[in-house]
């Protein structure tokens, strides 16, 4: 089986523009959720993870012309650009593919305050791509995956599907969105956001933070030369629920079944999981659907968590965003706190993660969930380099 | 009373996208919820009733749990809404 | 009109007719696409309440995927084995237009949950997986071009890492200018 090498990757995000800043200020125990009241955004004070807009102003200065993108362009244009540096690839060869990840795209675009400056169009996503493709002078469309909540795990799916397949050497998975009040207002009428901090898997639990940002993960089928500990993208799946439409399977067994996919696909037991990054958005329903999942996966023992409560609920960055944190929990031989939580509430003995701690870790399993009832898993191995 | 019965039953079918209820189909007493319930709501609908309760009413309700209670029925749903504007 | 060459079944929904393995099954001509879909699910004799909440652009998959696979389309295959892969240019357009007008005026601030979950593309495949109790693999694309013959591969992509045995693949969209839908049952 082809092996799929993660070469480089980034992260911008309320706790910073590269993943470095990111995993310090988890490391710290340091949130980026934070009570912002814009009414440009929503009416009233929102508990919201977000882009600091004077920070991405002078970052977007490096970018050729930034006052062509739009706001989440210039994140996806930034974030990829930081990756692209940590690595040799060739971003201009037939070789190489963009994949993105999004569930709005350029929804602010929609906004009556926002028409005019740029053409309507570009609020499609296939538009926003061929921005970003053109940017770079890559010479294939990208993929854009828009799959709810799960598009992140799902883009690192499809890369996978196409690296085995040899299609592509190189494939650059970038994920992003961005708070708009297109999507703020559309979680508060479904009464899914917190007016606090989240709390997943917590007793207290009552919503979501939104959180915006783009995570990029390259990776590729060529072994990278220049890092002494690599990291493998094993196995994905995913699965849907086929319950309802918005609200997840109340038994599990929707994930259940992308979680033991995954596992197959990786050649992997659930013994050999060392750390479990999960969803955990902090909704009751969500948290308790995996709680569910994961006694069926027999994996309630595993140390786990959710990062939620640091930046978020980024929905298309999440996927993304969130494997690069796991990647570096691997990498760093530690376990980050599941900040947010402090007594379990949820029916099944888990092992949410307390205290930030080291830990010998050699692979473990990401998952999300989404609207539409859809699943996804995917999990990473470390090894040496001889 | 009956008279808000009605006109709820109204506004519940328009709001609900109800196709092919009309407003004498509905049991003003009958839990709206009910799993084998004629009208078959679900937790959308739940929501989009406490939409319907802040924008032809003015009254805001904060989250399922505490429209469970008001949803039960029709009737019960009525007699919140009264409680309310007195 | 562009004709398909391929050996998988198929069923074509566009210019308010129903296409089903190159025959026209339906069709209701110059009729407004709301009063069409009504009457396609009149027509298939369709029992199914949950329709009448759907959006255009899921309302627009579900015919397509129900005239496809009809009540049995999908037996003999478990849950878990069948594949969907869908795709669209405009994601949901239609639908986060309207969910954007109930929130242009703030003295009229009413946003619709049951608007809302439509503001998603995938939602068309949770529709159909509820239906049709599909538990497998599934993605949605979104693009400015319909490639089909890439929704096609990377579903026999499927089939063959044995990721599903059978994958329901197609493209549906919907805006106020034009609406087009196909979905293969690749095997």
């Amino acid at each position: 089986m082809t092996k799929i090498y993660i070469i480089a990757d980034n992260i911008i995000s309320s706790l910073g523009f590269d993943t470095q800043q990111n995993i310090e200020k988890i490391a710290a125990m340091k949130t980026g959720v934070s009570c912002h009241f814009d009414t440009q955004i929503y009416p009233t004070p929102v508990w919201i993870s977000k882009v600091d807009n004077q920070d991405l102003s002078t970052a977007s200065k490096q970018l050729c012309q930034p006052q062509k993108y739009t706001r989440l362009e210039q994140l996806f244009l930034l974030s990829i650009t930081d990756a692209l540096q940590q690595s040799s690839i060739d971003i201009v060869s037939k070789e190489t593919l963009i994949i993105l990840a999004s569930t709005k795209g350029n929804i602010d675009l929609l906004e009556f305050k926002n028409q005019d400056k740029f053409p309507s169009e570009r609020v499609n996503l296939g538009s926003m791509a061929k921005e970003i493709q053109d940017y770079f002078q890559n010479p294939n469309t990208p993929l854009v995956v828009c799959n709810a909540c799960i598009s992140g795990v799902l883009a690192l799916d499809v890369a996978k599907r196409l690296l085995r397949k040899g299609k592509y050497k190189n494939i650059i998975v970038a994920g992003g969105d961005i708070v708009s009040e297109f999507t703020l207002s559309g979680f508060q009428c479904f009464k899914a956001m917190s007016d606090a901090p989240c709390k997943p898997y917590d007793k207290n639990r009552v919503g979501i933070n939104l959180g915006e940002g783009v995570g990029t993960i390259i990776l590729s089928t060529e072994k990278p030369s220049n890092q002494a500990t690599i990291i493998t993208l094993e196995g994905g799946a995913s699965s849907n629920d086929a319950n309802h439409i918005s609200g997840p399977s109340r038994t599990g067994d929707g994930l259940l079944i992308a979680i033991e996919k995954a596992m197959k696909d990786a050649n992997c037991t659930s013994e050999e999981l060392d750390y479990l990054s999960m969803h955990g958005t902090a909704t009751p329903f969500n948290d308790e659907m995996e709680a569910k999942a994961l006694v069926l996966a027999d994996l309630q023992t595993v140390p786990m968590n959710s990062y939620k409560g640091y930046i978020g609920h980024t929905l298309g960055a999440a996927g993304v965003i969130e494997s690069v944190i796991a990647i570096h929990s691997l990498r760093n031989n530690t376990l980050y706190c599941s900040l947010g939580f402090e007594e379990l509430g949820v029916p099944e003995q888990l092992n949410i993660i307390t205290k930030t701690s080291p830990a010998i870790l050699q692979k473990c399993l990401k998952t999300a969930s989404g609207f539409g009832g859809c699943n996804g898993a995917v999990i990473f191995a470390k090894q040496e380099n001889n | 009373m009956t008279e808000l019965i009605q006109k709820l039953k109204v506004q519940i079918i328009k709001q609900l996208n109800l196709e092919d209820v009309e407003p004498d189909d509905i049991n003003a007493d009958a839990p709206l919820f009910d799993a084998d319930g004629e009208l078959g709501l679900d937790s959308i609908d739940a929501l989009e009733l406490i939409v319907l309760l802040d924008k032809e009413y003015g009254i805001k309700i904060k989250n399922q749990d505490e429209g469970k209670q008001i949803f039960h029925s029709l009737k019960t749903m009525a007699e919140f809404i009264l409680k309310q504007q007195s | 009109m562009q004709t398909f060459a391929t050996t998988y079944p198929y069923c074509e929904i566009k210019d308010e007719k129903i296409i089903l393995n190159g025959n026209i099954i339906f069709q209701e001509e110059d009729a407004a696409f709301a009063k069409f879909i009504k009457s396609a699910y009149s027509h298939l004799n369709l029992d199914y309440p949950k329709f009448h909440k759907m959006d255009r652009l899921c309302k627009l998959a579900f015919i397509a995927a129900y005239t496809l696979l009809g009540e049995n389309g999908l037996k003999g295959y478990a849950p878990d084995e069948i594949g969907v892969v869908m795709a669209n240019t405009h994601s949901t357009l239609h639908t986060d237009t309207k969910h954007e007008e109930s929130i242009q005026d703030r003295n009229n601030y009413y946003p619709s949950p049951a608007v809302f979950v439509y503001t998603l593309p995938n939602i068309m495949v949770g529709e159909i997986c509820i239906k049709y109790n599909i538990k497998g693999e599934s993605v949605f694309f979104v693009s400015n071009h319909f490639d089909k013959n890439l929704l096609l591969e990377y579903s026999q992509d499927m089939l063959q890492d044995g990721s599903a045995k059978v994958c329901l693949t197609g493209w549906v969209d919907y805006t106020e200018n034009g609406y087009y839908a196909v979905l293969f049952l690749v095997k």
